[in-house]
């Protein structure tokens, strides 16, 4: 059986960034290159996978040729995928297929977006593009009120409330501030994080995401040469991705996601593992109701108890019972679009060597989670990774 | 004549046929609410005729109202050379529907005076959005696109399948089946499942001409009482506080204007008790 490891993986820093996207991707290709600890050449690459959604448009057709050819790899088989925010996460999970199926050795994966070099109004047509635009943009729906409407709803059946998600923004900027690469190394307190003006209402500035340049890039290898690349390899111990319906008035349920519960059970079953063993967890807060709802999906507590296990900092780092989103999540990290769940793995892969920063390392850290989300809830790429090769 | 509430409009029937007006008013001219125009008046019209029972199947349709538009809600033919019933439209912000011909078309005492100003830069931002050249740069639900949804959308057409009504309609249902039968009518009552307020910066670009004199947009999931859950923007919501559950109807308005050409759809409407 062939197992996948991480073997190299590195990212720009998120937020406004000075390069264009071949001088962003390049950047976060050098990152990734340079932290294999064995000889590696771009040319030794058997598939490169690039998520985005190409925000703006500046380059739709063909992103991942015009990438692939600025990073030292040109000539090397090329392709971009694109499912919303969860781009890169299902770049991952193709890779990690490609190598199980013996088709490839090394894979590179990564994603990029470039958002904040649109005007104002060309950002406004594209923010919402990855929603269902016949029905749900026509009613005047963006993802702010798409999920706006998710965390009412969840306040109502479950009696969660504005201010467990305050404490989910006031952790994630916590974790952020220290974190080099976080497009928002700042702070806040719980009083800040109340008075944010309202965007969707009952969401507020402090509840949504910034929009974020950024790339990130993951080097894939089979269990056959991982070791002649580095000492210290990060296995893909589990994949998992689902889908569902786009949108929202068409789910059973407003309150969770079936793609991300489905996905996870997928990914846990692979691993042999549960959501107990996981020792951290990058999940997908594009809002903050957004984590609390992963924390439920995801089997970290049950049903209706996400409130609860934000509001008593059972997420923080090393204080609970296990770590959500110590880079700060997108919520301080910064969300860009296709770059969000590779660069998960970043922060997966160096938190697992135990080679960040000991002011914000999870100690002990032996297994972590990616959860790569797609617009609402659409699609939903799940994976776990270990320090040991295989699960329990 | 007796005055009706209808839709948001009022509602005056005369012999053979009824009146509906804008309830807003500038120096006691009948205008149009922010989201209204003729056709959705004249939907209202035939809504309100058909919701008393009586027989209306084809209608006289003049320059100025969306023809389309009212026979994709109404049910109605488009019929300009021996119709059963005409619409007449003025300057003014009211039509009359009526089987007879109407030599004086009455006006209703305005109930809401509105506010100059703001009626003045609402009418710009319809003027502006309506220009040709105002298009997107990004989603896009074309001419070709919203044609082949408006009996769903207009009319509340959906789908019958052995778990229910569906609504919109689908192509498969939720066990791959392709879908076959004729269309049924959904029906334009339901209740409030969540809600939501985007501010002016918040709401999509479609709207970022109007949604900053409004103050932001509304919009609720609402399920419907045959089954069936949708999307709706609000109208009429100025003062009504909302509530999980309460009860709205779905009446036709404007959504936005691109590439020329207005898209309606179906707007929530809370019903007061």
């Amino acid at each position: 059986m062939v197992d996948v490891a991480v073997v190299g993986a590195g990212q720009t820093k998120y937020g406004n960034h000075p390069l264009g996207l071949k001088g962003m991707w390049s950047e976060a290709c050098d990152a990734a290159f340079t932290s294999i600890d064995g000889d590696f050449s771009p040319k030794s690459v058997d598939e490169c996978i690039i998520g985005s959604v190409a925000f703006g448009g500046s380059q739709l057709g063909n992103t991942a040729a015009i990438l692939t050819e600025h990073s030292g790899m040109n000539g090397v088989s090329t392709r971009r995928v694109e499912n919303a925010c969860a781009s890169s996460g299902f770049a991952l999970r193709d890779g990690v297929m490609a190598i199980k199926s013996g088709h490839a050795d090394v894979v590179v994966v990564g994603g990029i977006e470039k958002m904040n070099d649109l005007t104002p109004e060309r950002k406004r047509f594209w923010l919402g593009v990855s929603g269902d635009t016949e029905w749900e943009r026509l009613a005047g729906l963006t993802f702010p009120g798409t999920y706006a409407m998710m965390a009412r709803r969840h306040f109502h059946e479950y009696g969660s409330t504005h201010d467990d998600l305050v404490h989910i923004a006031v952790k994630n900027h916590e974790h952020g501030s220290a974190n080099p690469k976080a497009h928002i190394q700042k702070q806040i307190d719980f009083d800040k994080g109340k008075s944010g003006f309202m965007i969707a209402d009952p969401l507020t500035l402090y509840d949504c995401c910034p929009t974020s340049d950024g790339a990130s890039c993951v080097v894939l290898a089979s269990s056959d040469i991982a070791h002649r690349l580095t000492d210290t390899p990060i296995w893909v111990q589990g994949s998992g991705s689902a889908s569902d319906y786009l949108a929202l008035h068409d789910r059973p349920s407003v309150t969770e996601l079936a793609a991300s519960k489905i996905a996870s059970r997928k990914a846990y079953t692979a691993a042999n593992c549960n959501a107990m063993d996981i020792d951290f967890a990058e999940v997908h807060d594009c809002f903050t109701i957004a984590e609390l709802m992963a924390t439920e999906d995801l089997g970290f507590v049950s049903k209706g108890s996400g409130g609860e296990f934000a509001s008593e900092g059972r997420g923080r780092l090393n204080q609970g019972d296990v770590t959500i989103n110590p880079s700060g999540g997108l919520k301080s990290k910064g969300h860009p679009l296709g770059a969000t769940g590779t660069g998960q793995v970043v922060e997966v892969f160096n938190q697992l060597r135990h080679q960040v920063d000991q002011n914000r390392q999870v100690d002990d850290a032996e297994r972590a989670l990616t959860h790569n989300v797609g617009g609402s809830g659409a699609t939903c790429a799940v994976h776990i990774f270990g320090r040991e090769r295989r699960g329990n | 004549m007796e005055i009706e509430h209808w839709q948001g409009y009022l509602a005056m029937p005369i012999p053979e046929g009824v009146v509906i007006q804008s309830p807003f008013g500038l120096s006691q001219t009948p205008v149009f609410g922010s989201d209204s125009d003729h056709t959705t008046l004249a939907i209202a019209a035939l809504e309100y005729l058909l919701s008393n029972n009586i027989d209306v199947t084809s209608c006289s349709m003049p320059e100025g109202v969306d023809a389309m538009a009212i026979c994709a809600a109404t049910g109605i033919s488009h019929d300009d050379n021996e119709p059963e019933w005409n619409l007449l439209v003025g300057d003014d912000a009211l039509v009359v529907c009526a089987r007879k011909e109407v030599k004086e078309i009455p006006h209703i005492d305005i109930v809401v005076d509105v506010d100059s100003e703001f009626h003045e830069a609402m009418r710009e931002a319809w003027r502006m959005e309506m220009e040709p050249t105002n298009i997107s740069q990004g989603a896009y639900v074309s001419r070709a696109q919203y044609e082949e949804s408006m009996k769903a959308r207009l009319g509340m057409m959906g789908q019958s399948s052995d778990d229910g009504f569906i609504w919109p309609p689908r192509q498969r249902d939720k066990e791959g089946t392709v879908m076959t039968g004729s269309p049924v009518e959904i029906g334009t009552g339901g209740t409030i499942h969540s809600w939501t307020t985007l501010s002016a910066a918040g709401a999509p670009s479609e709207f970022a001409l109007r949604a900053p004199l409004l103050g932001g947009i509304t919009s609720a999931l609402v399920d419907l009482n045959s089954g069936p859950r949708g999307v709706f923007l609000l109208v009429d919501d100025e003062d009504c506080p909302l509530d999980f559950g309460i009860e709205v109807e779905l009446v036709v308005r404007r959504i936005y204007a691109q590439d020329g050409f207005i898209r309606y759809g179906r707007k929530a409407r809370v019903v007061q008790a």
